[in-house]
């Protein structure tokens, strides 16, 4: 497990999984419903068949979205944004598929 | 013009490109992502709020985050677009950028004081 794992347990039930086989990586994803730079991270992972599991942040309660605002604020010293990618316990926000491409290893 | 329309929403935004000699980004698909998103913020809060930001929900914490956002037209005019790329400056396609990553200029604290008022 990684520590993102460990660190989000509490909110699992609420993360979609989408598959793929890529990678070996452990990807979480945070986003919100409404934003386009969010939908490209999506399509940019899912069009390279990237596995990575996401939680829209705009449309969970709001105990839980404070907590998982409160985690990312204390775990990584990134300013929240969205889309808030974290590759197995490296952060990286915003859209950036040049990043994505080296923090993303293929198998 | 009714904001909680989709048509509604788009001349609104056109109109605002329009007043501050903006353009309106021009990739098709964006453009409607950006749209549905306001018009959904619309819809869930009562305002249109930046769809690219985590809104509170109470109008009094995020009215400066209601597109056109405060910070606009400082984006456009050092960057040459908005936040979320929706508003672009009149020559952005001029410098053959398809889009273009904006630094949050919102305020931390302001940003702070809306996320412990969800």
């Amino acid at each position: 497990m990684s520590n993102a794992d460990v660190m989000f347990d509490f909110c699992k039930e609420e993360f979609n999984i989408v598959d793929g086989s890529k990678t070996s990586q452990k990807i979480s994803l945070f986003t919100l419903s409404t934003c386009m730079w969010c939908k490209k991270t999506k399509k940019y992972l899912n069009d390279n068949n990237i596995k990575y599991r996401f939680i829209d942040v705009d449309k969970i309660d709001k105990n839980t979205k404070k907590a998982i605002l409160d985690c990312l604020r204390k775990t990584y010293k990134e300013r929240i944004a969205f889309p808030f990618l974290i590759v197995d316990d490296q952060p990286l926000v915003g859209y950036d598929p040049e990043k994505y491409k080296k923090l993303i290893k293929r198998e | 013009m009714n904001l909680s329309t989709k048509d509604g929403m788009i001349q609104y935004c056109k109109q605002v490109a329009k007043t501050n000699n903006w353009n309106l980004n021009k990739d098709k698909e964006t453009l409607k992502d950006l749209i549905d998103g306001l018009l959904n913020n619309k819809l869930r809060y009562g305002y249109q709020s930046c769809p690219c930001r985590l809104a509170s929900g109470k109008r009094e914490l995020d009215h400066d985050l209601i597109c056109p956002c405060d910070y606009a037209p400082a984006d456009i005019k050092e960057y040459g677009a908005c936040y979320c790329n929706l508003y672009l400056a009149s020559n952005f396609y001029e410098k053959g950028l398809e889009f273009l990553n904006v630094p949050e200029r919102r305020p931390i604290d302001l940003q702070r004081k809306a996320e412990e008022n969800l």
